[in-house]
């Protein structure tokens, strides 16, 4: 008997110890995002691919976000829209179920709308949130299909320079 | 692949991810012409004659901190934060050759970014002191231009995120800086700058972690982000509310604020857990927008994320208005408990059956508790939903948009009483007199971080009790030979309670991790017992507040504990522990703690021991606090009672 609870309490033990980051916390020193570091392994490979050596080339046009490496401020435009709806995918389909909402509102500033007509983008989608959100909805998908909508509605597509 | 892309031009796009490095450190040979070679010469002169090298704002762009034994040293440790081959522990060499780098011509390599370019500051400052920039080759630093007006700064905001218990990291909370856009609103104020210094770990294993993290073994960085990361990852994934207090710069005070984030850019620090962490390096970079404060100084021997703000709270007129952002916890509860009973029960039911709300309740009823289920997915799974929960969340967003808009609660308005910038010191020092059996006893301690859990709970979480690396000390007066003896007492290298009530349908274990070294007077009952054992203590079990009494919560461990001395038969001994007890904080700052713990010794034939402790704690204000206990070992019939008084700072 005693030794089974020795055992117990040894794996107890153990266990208590295990590194409390292997569930995939960045362990960075005073919390770090854990995006970069933790919870994606090989993002950090990604990062470090990219950043390592020099920025003669292409590699520091994108991070300044200027236009020298083509494109200009519409395309960079199109891709924060995109970045930013696959970092909120799950916050903004809450927000479209009501309606409104903070990550909704900069999504709307993102796509160039006035902060007028934020709510008319939060009637439009909740409207159509199933037409939005089918069982195969990707972030870019639901980023495409918010725009159209707000292309065909008449507010929105006056205000929003972005779609 | 597609998603990590993304996530990866999130932070380009921010820009200054990545900020410029370069190559080579040194300044390649000059291959100006010589009348810009004269302009040089004479500049640096008049440079050494003014004793720029000594001003107060060059020390601080270099960040050199006078050493023991006379001269300086840089706390930077990227080579290419200096021109200088000396540049890290000589001020004068610096200034020379940053002055030489300036007046470069077309010497320099095409990877790397000239000298005006990368300090901006530096460049700003020495025109203001020797008015040379019109004598200066004209440089394209477009790279740096573009940032800038890109990021298009107009105010700034220091952030703290409250304390983390599941990542060692954030034990004690975090500061960063938010950049605010000149065009920021309410509604696109996400798209901000978060602007983070942290290490960054070569490490996961905790002990390494651990004694680099204390050692500077990791190297410390400045990185920006699109502040909606930094909202997902701490109030959405971690449950940490955030605190945004506005800084109150002006434009000039800004502009340096932004150049010399820059220059850092190019360069790390190593990163020291307990001093020099984000919290101190934040407070440095203050010091150079804001020349006329004086912050770093203050902080000598461990400095705290929430010491950031205190220390701006305190002695600066910096701080100005404060926004409370609820993490998905918060604003959970906040919903959960402005609801009617009928409410909450709808809610209960509904995610324990994985149902739906009656249709009987009206529209706006259903409204709110749709949202507020919501609420509790996203706070339970905040980075991943899936199975059963993730197909009912879906049944719910696809339900809660078919009933339109609806006035329910906001959170966001929601201002908490207790700021925790208005918490107790972060550090404390104790002395408490007593008597063990019928010994007096006098005892002294020093604790660099942070609270136990009887402390007053303002302005911290009452659940939560955090310490590291405290030590106390005892004298004791021999009955024999009326000696006094001091000797060490206890160590605390670690020791947490996380306690989480089991309530609003939130079911989480309660943890404990003790890690230390202690004398065996208390359990042997010799008061000059010189002897000591190593302990290693950890486990979970329930906790619950009582609804009567809210401020009382009744919680009960099942841990494991190793002994380690050589006092012991084997050198060692093993036990699970039942621990038993009870936090109540009676009136405001005054709480009541009462715990039992039993341990019962296997495999080794040591006997159980039992220990009854009950500790009464009154907060008087930031800086003091009165205790008073009773402890008592039942096997043995040791008893001690005691008194004393904290001083927190």
């Amino acid at each position: 008997m005693k030794k089974i609870f020795g055992i117990i309490t040894a794996t107890a033990l153990v266990s208590a110890f295990m590194p409390i980051s292997a569930a995939g916390y960045g362990a960075a020193g005073c919390g770090l995002g854990s995006l970069v570091l933790g919870s994606k392994p090989g993002f950090m490979q990604v990062f470090a691919a990219t950043t390592n050596g020099t920025f003669g080339s292409q590699t520091f046009g994108i991070t300044t976000g200027t236009s020298n490496c083509g494109g200009g401020m519409l395309s960079q435009a199109h891709t924060e829209q995109k970045v930013y709806a696959y970092n909120n995918f799950d916050s903004l389909k809450s927000d479209m179920a009501k309606g409104e909402g903070e990550r909704l509102n900069n999504l709307a500033s993102l796509m160039g709308c006035s902060s007028e007509v934020a709510p008319r983008l939060g009637n439009v989608t909740q409207s159509n949130f199933d037409t939005i959100y089918t069982s195969d909805a990707n972030a870019e998908t639901v980023l495409m299909r918010v725009k159209s909508l707000a292309a065909t509605d008449a507010t929105l597509n006056n205000s929003c320079s972005l779609l | 692949m597609y998603p990590r892309t993304l996530l990866l031009i999130a932070m380009f796009l921010w820009s200054g991810i990545i900020f410029p490095q370069a190559t080579e450190n040194s300044v390649p040979a000059s291959s100006s012409s010589s009348s810009e070679n004269s302009h040089l010469v004479q500049i640096q002169k008049i440079a050494i004659e003014k004793k720029l090298h000594l001003k107060q704002y060059w020390l601080r762009l270099g960040h050199y901190k006078k050493r023991w034994l006379g001269g300086y040293k840089s706390e930077a440790d990227g080579g290419l934060f200096f021109l200088a081959r000396e540049g890290k522990v000589d001020p004068q060499q610096e200034l020379i050759a940053t002055l030489q780098g300036f007046f470069l011509g077309d010497a320099i390599h095409p990877t790397e970014m000239h000298p005006q370019c990368r300090f901006p500051e530096r460049l700003r400052w020495l025109d203001v002191e020797l008015k040379f920039k019109h004598l200066l080759p004209e440089v394209d630093c477009s790279r740096f231009e573009n940032w800038k007006s890109e990021s298009n700064i107009g105010s700034a905001q220091i952030v703290f995120a409250s304390y983390y218990l599941n990542n060692p990291a954030s034990l004690f909370g975090h500061t960063f800086l938010k950049l605010v856009r000149r065009n920021s609103n309410v509604n696109n104020d996400l798209l901000n700058h978060g602007v983070n210094y942290a290490a960054n770990p070569t490490t996961l294993n905790p002990l390494f972690y651990a004694i680099l993290g204390l050692s500077g073994g990791f190297p410390g960085t400045y990185t920006m982000f699109p502040y909606y990361l930094k909202v997902n990852e701490y109030a959405d994934f971690e449950s940490r509310d955030l605190w945004e207090y506005s800084l109150k710069l002006n434009e000039e005070q800004l502009d340096r604020l932004v150049n010399h984030l820059w220059e850092l850019g190019s360069t790390h620090f190593d990163y020291f857990y307990f001093n020099e962490n984000c919290s101190y390096q934040i407070l440095t970079l203050l010091e150079v927008a804001v020349p006329e404060v004086d912050l770093s100084s203050r902080l000598i021997y461990v400095v705290q994320p929430i010491d950031t703000v205190k220390i701006l709270k305190e002695n600066t007129t910096l701080l100005g208005e404060v926004k409370f952002r609820p993490s998905q916890l918060t604003e959970y509860l906040l919903k959960y408990r402005n609801m009617s009973e009928l409410g909450q029960d709808e809610v209960s039911r509904a995610i324990s059956e994985k149902s739906l709300p009656a249709d009987s309740l009206s529209v706006e009823e259903r409204a709110e508790i749709f949202e507020t289920i919501l609420d509790f997915y996203d706070y339970k799974y905040g980075r991943e939903i899936k199975d059963e929960a993730k197909t009912h969340k879906n049944l719910l967003l696809k339900e809660r948009a078919k009933l339109g808009k609806m006035q329910t609660y906001n959170a966001s308005e929601f201002i908490p009483q207790e700021q925790a910038v208005d918490g107790h010191e972060t550090s404390q020092f104790r002395i408490r007199s007593g008597v063990l059996n019928s010994f007096p006893v006098f005892e002294l301690t020093w604790r660099p971080a942070m609270r136990e859990l009887i402390d007053d709970p303002f302005g911290y979480s009452p659940y939560l009790q955090m310490l590291m690396m405290g030590f106390t000390g005892r004298l004791y007066r021999d009955s024999d030979n009326e000696k006094l003896h001091f000797i060490f007492h206890d160590w605390e290298i670690i020791s947490i309670y996380s306690m989480a009530p089991v309530q609003e349908n939130i079911v989480q274990p309660s943890w404990s991790v003790q890690i230390g070294a202690q004398n065996l007077s208390l359990e042997t009952g010799k008061s000059i017992n010189g002897r000591t054992n190593m302990y290693a203590q950890a486990g979970l079990g329930p906790s619950f507040s009582i609804p009567v009494l809210k401020e009382l919560l009744v919680y009960s461990l099942i841990q494991a504990r190793f002994d380690i001395s050589d006092s012991f038969g084997y050198g060692w001994r093993l036990a699970p522990v039942l621990t038993t007890g009870m936090i109540w904080r009676i009136f405001a700052a005054i709480s009541l703690q009462s715990q039992f713990d039993y341990r019962h010794f296997v495999i080794t034939d040591d006997l159980p021991i039992a220990i009854f402790e009950n500790k009464l704690n009154i907060g008087f204000n930031k800086s003091f606090a009165g205790e008073a206990g009773y402890r008592w070992y039942p096997n043995n019939r040791n008893q001690e009672i005691f008194a004393g008084f904290k001083y927190y700072l």
